[in-house]
């Protein structure tokens, strides 16, 4: 991989990268020192890295520095107070998702992201996250329920 | 088969998009045939995660690197290129082996010294009278360079055959001997230092072996020469320093003793001829006799 093709990445991939560590670290400032740190390390192993094999590669290191970093904090503010300014289509259920993500754990919750944000199937995200394929649907299945779970539960207060 | 049991995992799948066409048909029956499933299938698929693209990454400009962009240019003319770069390292070379050339190599009589020899008069008599030599052009003179060059740690060079031969030559075209310390060629000479040349006693001498022909050469004699080791001093002739074969030596110094002795007949002749009030005069490749 030479500069331009790294550059190239940095355009096509630094915005998925942002919003995946947006959510599994919860604040904006340490995404930004994710996506810095995924991307720094992506230039140096650019000789190792083909074009195409960049995207899993940035994502695997953003899941590592995220659960580490989410890890070391234990448990931040995510859950009290995220930080979206943006306004969705929906935003009642987009506010109701976010509090049901934060109720999973940081490996769960960056399963569901890899699986629903950048479409990777069961075997991609086993080899990003470092699971086989086997744990990968366990994990996502367990996710899932508590996710159901908890817009039933908003659904019937609501 | 979907049953009781498992159709959970069908709906996480359904939510997730893994489930092949006949499993998601499988599914649907399922549900159409109990309907009290279809808000459980409707709040799997509310789990899904809808990405947000206004949130983006501002500084992108941090990230990325300049590129190069390399110009690759043709090596068409390979063969010349080499040529020319061969023929510039010969050059090089060659400057190279000049500039580290030693420069206190001893100068040896001369003999690295061009040797111009000029005979105006080969035919006429034999005699040669100094103050006609003087007032006229040189009948015939050997003339060298200075003769020293040499320091304490010089290297005798190597004596070329080629002077060997010339001075051969001298010796089989005898002439008169013009006496004059200005024009004096040494034979050899391999000093200490500069203070030891000036002690240094030059050897006129003349061959005759033939009483038409006069043939003038200065020799100087050669020093005995000191050589010094790390622990002691001896001496050793220079001739015998000289990285020639022992025959040449002793051509040489056959040739410069025969000089030696030459000479003391030719100051002779040119006393008797100062004696009888006789003058000599050459011009134009005549000699005149005047009594």
């Amino acid at each position: 991989m030479d500069a331009k093709q790294y550059n190239q990445c940095v355009q096509e991939w630094a915005d998925a990268l942002f919003r995946f560590a947006c959510k599994c670290t919860g604040q904006q400032s340490d995404a930004n020192d994710v996506v810095q740190s995924s991307f720094e390390v992506l230039w140096q192993k650019k000789e190792e890295v083909q074009p195409a094999k960049a995207k899993a590669f940035l994502f695997q290191v953003a899941y590592r520095q995220s659960v580490d970093n989410y890890r070391k904090k234990s448990k931040i503010s995510y859950k009290e107070a995220p930080e979206e300014t943006y306004s969705p289509a929906n935003p009642d259920l987009k506010r109701i998702l976010d509090r049901a993500l934060a109720q999973l754990d940081e490996q769960a919750r960056a399963l569901v992201l890899l699986k629903d944000y950048e479409g990777y199937n069961y075997e991609e995200i086993g080899q990003i996250t470092g699971l086989n394929e086997s744990q990968v649907k366990v994990y996502l299945f367990r996710a899932r329920k508590i996710l159901k779970e908890y817009l039933v539960s908003v659904e019937n207060i609501i | 088969m979907i049953t009781w049991d498992n159709y959970e995992e069908y709906m996480m799948m359904h939510a997730d998009g893994e489930l092949k066409p006949a499993e998601e048909q499988a599914l649907m029956n399922f549900v159409f045939e109990h309907p009290e499933l279809q808000n459980e299938l409707a709040a799997y698929t509310m789990t899904k995660m809808i990405p947000d693209t206004a949130l983006t990454y501002t500084q992108k400009a941090t990230l990325t690197k300049p590129e190069y962009t390399t110009k690759i240019v043709p090596f068409i003319n390979w063969k010349r290129s080499a040529i020319a770069a061969g023929v510039a390292a010969l050059v090089c070379f060659s400057l190279y082996k000049f500039a580290v050339q030693p420069n206190n190599t001893t100068d040896v009589a001369g003999i690295n010294n061009p040797i111009n020899t000029t005979i105006l008069n080969n035919t006429n008599n034999n005699t040669n009278n100094n103050s006609a030599a003087k007032d006229e052009k040189p009948t015939a003179t050997v003339t060298n360079t200075p003769p020293y060059t040499a320091t304490i740690n010089d290297k005798v060079a190597t004596l070329p055959t080629r002077k060997t031969e010339i001075l051969a030559k001298s010796t089989q075209t005898p002439i008169s001997i013009k006496k004059d310390k200005e024009v004096t060629t040494a034979l050899a000479i391999n000093a200490l230092n500069k203070d030891d040349i000036d002690k240094i006693e030059p050897i006129y001498a003349t061959l005759s072996t033939d009483e038409k022909n006069n043939f003038s050469v200065a020799v100087t004699k050669l020093p005995d020469v000191a050589i010094y080791t790390d622990n002691e001093q001896t001496t050793q002739s220079f001739l015998d320093k000289l990285p020639i074969d022992e025959l040449k030596k002793e051509g040489m110094e056959n040739v410069a003793s025969a000089l030696a002795s030459g000479y003391d007949k030719v100051n002779a002749i040119r006393h008797s001829i100062s004696a009888t009030s006789i003058s000599l005069k050459l011009q134009n490749k005549k000699l005149t006799v005047s009594f």
